[in-house]
C-alpha cells in the first residue's frame, strides 16, 4: 500500500515538474521519468497479485463526511494495472515526439502533465473501493482527458468535438452518480463491499442499479448507442490521445462493468441477456460504421465501438453462466472478454499510433488523399498492417485468440438447449459477420492509405517518422505477436481474474480456469503451422524464381495510355456495396455538381460523407437537425483562457480533495 | 498414418483431378474430345517457368499475397475431414479457424 502512495506521489510530482520546467525537453523526460517509476513500482506490486492471487486490502482515514476509505487491491484490477499504466507510459513516450514540432511555439508541458494525471487516475480508479473516492477518481480521469482532446484548441472542430466529449462523459457520471445513490440510500454506506451485500439478493432496486451502471459505464465505454460523441474526439485529438482514450481510458467503464458483477454475484438470466444483446448491437453497428469512414482515425474510432461490443458479449456469456450454475461458460465469456480488453488495447493503440505516424509525415487523414505511403513509411505501413490483421481476428495475431474464446462460449454445449442456444448460436453468426466486415474495413484503410500511388498531388509526405514514434508502435506489435502466438501467456494473465468470477459459483467447482486452456491448446500450434507453412513457400519460390529475375514495369492500362493516380480505387467505391445494403443505417451526405450540357465549362464535382444515424437523429429530436450543430459550434468559447482554467481548477480541486483528505 | 498419407495424397492430386474431370465432361457434352485429365497440372508447371513482371506500384504485399493465401488454404485443408470424419489437424471449435483462415 505504502508503494502505491508512493507511486502516486511520483505521478503528482512529475506532473508539477511537467508544469514547472522552462523547456519542453526536459517537461518530457520529468514526465516519462515519473511514469517509469511508478509504473515499477505499481507494478511489483500488482503483478504478484496477477499472477499468484490473493488481494491486498487497507483502510485509509479520510476527511470528515466519508471518515475511510478501502483500498483493495485484487487480481481484476491487478490485470488492469498490469497494462494501463505501461500503456500510457509509452504514450507519453509517443507523446514526445509527436509533439516536437511545436516544441518551439507552444507549451507541451500541459500535455505531459495531463498525461502523469491520466495515469494516477488509473492507480485510483482499479484500487479505490470506495464510491466517493472511486467517483473523484473517474472525474480526474474525465477532465484530464478532454484538455488532452482540446490540445489545438483554436480549431473550431475541435473544441466542439470536446465540448461534445464533456457533455456525454458528463451525463455518464450523472447516471453512475445516481447509481450509487441508489444503493447508498438502501444501504447507508458509500463502501463497495457493503454494496455487495445488498446487490446479491434481487430486488427491484437491484435492477435498476444495474440498468444505470450498464448505462453509465457503457457510455464511458462507447457502446452502441451512447458512441457519438467517440470519432468525434478521436478524431480530433492527438494521435497519442486518441490511442490511450480508445485503448486503455475507456476500458475503465469495462472494468467497471466487471466489479459491478463481481459484487452482484447471483445475477439474474435476463442481465445476461441484456448485455449480450445491447454489445452485439453495438459490435455489428459499430463495424458498420467503420467500412464507410472518410477519416482514418474516425473510422479507428468506430472500431472501438465493435471490439468494446465484442468484449461485452464475452461479459454477458460469463453472467449468464453465472445465472445458470456453468463454470464452463463462466470461464470462457470472462476470460474471452478480459483477453479481448486487453488484445484491444494492443492492437488500437498500435493502430492509433500508425495513424498518428501518418498524420505527423503528410499532415493528412483523409483517406481520399491518401495512397501509396508504404514506400514513404515502410515501417508505419507494417505496423499498421500488423494491427489491422490483428484487429480482423485473423489467426496466428491475438486478436484470434480471444475471439475464439467468446465463440467457443457462445457455442459452448453447456447452453442450455432450446431458446437460449437458438439465440447465442445467432450472436455466433453476428460476430462472423462482424469478423467479416471488420477485415473488409481495414483491408479498405490499408489499401487506401499505404498501397496504391498517391491520390493527392498536394500532400507531401515528409519521409519515415523519427524513433520516439516508432518505439511505442515497435513494442505493441511485439505484445500482439506474442499473445498470438502463445496464447498460454494471455490465459495466465487472465486466470486469476477469471478464478474471481468462478468463486461466485454456489457450487464452487474445482476445474476452475482449465476449460479454456484445453480449447486454446492447439491455436498455439496452428499459429506456429501457419508461419511453418509459409515460410516453406517462401524458400521454395526462391528456389523456382532462381534464374529468372523478376522485372519492374509500369501497371499495364489495358491498352488506355493516360492513367491517373485519380482512376484508383476509392474508399466509397470500395465500401459502395455494403453501405447500399445497410442503407437505412449508413446514412450517407452527397454534394454534387453535375456537369452541364454536352460541352460544359465548368468541372463537376461529387463530394460524399457517411454521417452518425445515432447522432443525426439525436440531433433532430433536439432541435433543428443539423443547424444546431451549426449554431452551436461557434458558441463553445473562442477565447480558451476560461473555460481551460476552469477545466485545470477542477482537476486540482479533485486532486486535492482525494490526496488531501487522506492526509488530513 | 495411412489415412493421413491418403489425405495429403487426395489433397494433392484432386484439385487437378476434379478440373480435368470438369471440363472433360463439358466437352464430351459439346462433342468435343477435350484436354487431357490433368492439363491444369502441365499449365501449372508451365506457368511457374515464366519470368514475372510486376507494376512498379506494387510494393512486397502484392507478392507476399498469393503465398499468405495458398499458406492459410494448405492448413484449412489440412483440418479438413476429407475422407471420412477425419481430418490430420482437429481440435474443439476448428470450424471458427477455418473460417477465420
Amino acid at each position: 500500500m505504502i508503494l502505491l502512495a508512493v507511486a502516486s506521489i511520483t505521478l503528482l510530482a512529475g506532473a508539477g515538474l511537467a508544469l514547472g520546467l522552462r523547456d519542453n525537453v526536459h517537461r518530457g523526460w520529468a514526465a516519462i521519468a515519473a511514469q517509469a517509476i511508478a509504473t515499477g513500482l505499481v507494478l511489483s506490486i500488482a503483478l504478484p497479485v496477477l499472477l499468484h492471487g490473493g488481494d491486498l486490502r487497507h483502510r485509509v482515514a479520510w476527511s470528515y463526511p466519508v471518515e475511510s476509505i478501502a483500498v483493495h487491491l485484487d487480481p481484476l484490477g491487478a490485470f488492469f494495472l498490469a497494462w494501463s499504466l505501461p500503456m500510457t507510459l509509452l504514450g507519453t513516450i509517443y507523446a514526445f515526439g509527436y509533439l516536437r514540432p511545436y516544441f518551439r511555439t507552444r507549451n507541451a508541458g500541459v500535455q505531459f502533465a495531463l498525461l502523469s494525471v491520466i495515469a494516477l487516475s488509473f492507480v485510483l480508479v482499479y484500487t479505490l473501493e470506495s464510491a466517493f473516492a472511486f467517483l473523484l477518481g473517474w472525474e480526474i480521469a474525465a477532465v484530464a482527458a478532454w484538455l488532452l482532446v482540446v490540445w489545438d484548441y483554436r480549431n473550431q472542430k475541435i473544441r466542439f468535438a470536446g465540448f461534445n466529449y464533456l457533455v456525454s462523459t458528463h451525463i455518464g457520471l450523472f447516471f453512475l452518480l445516481a447509481a450509487f445513490m441508489v444503493l447508498h440510500s438502501r444501504t447507508g454506506s458509500m463502501d463497495f463491499q457493503s454494496f455487495s451485500a445488498f446487490l446479491q439478493q434481487p430486488s427491484r432496486a437491484r435492477s435498476i442499479a444495474f440498468v444505470l451502471f450498464v448505462t453509465s459505464f457503457g457510455l464511458k465505454s462507447a457502446f452502441f448507442p451512447f458512441h457519438t460523441w467517440l470519432p468525434r474526439a478521436h478524431s480530433a485529438a492527438p494521435a497519442h490521445v486518441s490511442a490511450l482514450m480508445s485503448g486503455v481510458i475507456h476500458k475503465a467503464g469495462l472494468f467497471g462493468l466487471l466489479r459491478i458483477i463481481l459484487l452482484i454475484g447471483q445475477p439474474e438470466p435476463w442481465m445476461g441477456w441484456y448485455l449480450v444483446s445491447f454489445s452485439a448491437a453495438s459490435a455489428v453497428v459499430g463495424v458498420l460504421y467503420t467500412t464507410a469512414q472518410r477519416d482514418l482515425k474516425r473510422l479507428l474510432g468506430y472500431s472501438s465501438t465493435e471490439n468494446v461490443g465484442i468484449a461485452g458479449i464475452g461479459f454477458g456469456i460469463g453472467l449468464l453462466g453465472l445465472a445458470w450454475h456453468e463454470p464452463a461458460l463462466v470461464a470462457l465469456g470472462f476470460a474471452g472478454g478480459i483477453l479481448h480488453v486487453l488484445n484491444h488495447a494492443l492492437f488500437k493503440c498500435l493502430l492509433f499510433y500508425a495513424a498518428g505516424a501518418v498524420y505527423r509525415a503528410t499532415h493528412v487523414v483523409d483517406l481520399e488523399r491518401l495512397g501509396g505511403l508504404a514506400r514513404r513509411l515502410p515501417w508505419t505501413a507494417g505496423f499498421f498492417l500488423l494491427g489491422g490483421l490483428a484487429i480482423s481476428a485473423l489467426p496466428p495475431l491475438n486478436g484470434f485468440v480471444s475471439e475464439l474464446l467468446v465463440y467457443a462460449g457462445l457455442l459452448s454445449p453447456a447452453v442450455p438447449a432450446g431458446m437460449p442456444r437458438a439465440f447465442l448460436v445467432g450472436a455466433a453468426a453476428l460476430l462472423a459477420f462482424v469478423g467479416g466486415v471488420s477485415a473488409l474495413a481495414m483491408a479498405r484503410a490499408f489499401g487506401l492509405t499505404f498501397l496504391g500511388s498517391p491520390r493527392d498531388a498536394g500532400v507531401h509526405c515528409e519521409g519515415e517518422v523519427s524513433r520516439w514514434l516508432r518505439v511505442p508502435m515497435a513494442v505493441h506489435a511485439a505484445g500482439v505477436l506474442a499473445l498470438g502466438l502463445v496464447p498460454a501467456a494471455g490465459l495466465g494473465l487472465v486466470e486469476q481474474p477469471v478464478r474471481l468470477f468462478q468463486a461466485l459459483l454456489p457450487a464452487a467447482a474445482p476445474i476452475a480456469g482449465l476449460g479454456p486452456v484445453q480449447v486454446l491448446a492447439p491455436v498455439a500450434r496452428l499459429g506456429l503451422a501457419l508461419l511453418a507453412v509459409l515460410g516453406g513457400l517462401v524458400l521454395l519460390r526462391a528456389a523456382l524464381a532462381r534464374g529468372l529475375p523478376a522485372k519492374r514495369h509500369v501497371t499495364w492500362g489495358c491498352g488506355y495510355g493516360a492513367p491517373t493516380p485519380r482512376m484508383q480505387y476509392t474508399g466509397a467505391s470500395f465500401s459502395s456495396q455494403l453501405a447500399g445494403v445497410f442503407y437505412a443505417v449508413l446514412p450517407h451526405l452527397r454534394r454534387e455538381r453535375l456537369p452541364e450540357g454536352p460541352f460544359p465549362e465548368k468541372a463537376g464535382h461529387v463530394d460524399t460523407h457517411c454521417v452518425d444515424a445515432v447522432e443525426k437523429r439525436m440531433f433532430e429530436v433536439i432541435g433543428e437537425g443539423d443547424d444546431l450543430v451549426t449554431r452551436l459550434a461557434p458558441r463553445v468559447p473562442v477565447e480558451p483562457g476560461v473555460s481551460l482554467g476552469a477545466g485545470l481548477v477542477v482537476l486540482v480541486v479533485a486532486v486535492w480533495l482525494l490526496l488531501g483528505g487522506g492526509v488530513r | 498414418m495411412l489415412l493421413w498419407l491418403a489425405h495429403v495424397a487426395a489433397l494433392l492430386v484432386l484439385p487437378f483431378l476434379t478440373v480435368g474431370v470438369v471440363n472433360r465432361t463439358k466437352s464430351r457434352w459439346a462433342g468435343r474430345k477435350g484436354p487431357r485429365l490433368f492439363q491444369s497440372l502441365s499449365d501449372c508447371l508451365r506457368l511457374l517457368r515464366k519470368q514475372p513482371v510486376y507494376s512498379a506500384t506494387t510494393t512486397g504485399i502484392f507478392r507476399a499475397g498469393p503465398l499468405v493465401l495458398l499458406a492459410t488454404t494448405l492448413v484449412s485443408a489440412a483440418m479438413m475431414p476429407v475422407l471420412g470424419a477425419i481430418a490430420p489437424v482437429s481440435f474443439p471449435y476448428d470450424f471458427v479457424a477455418v473460417a477465420y483462415l
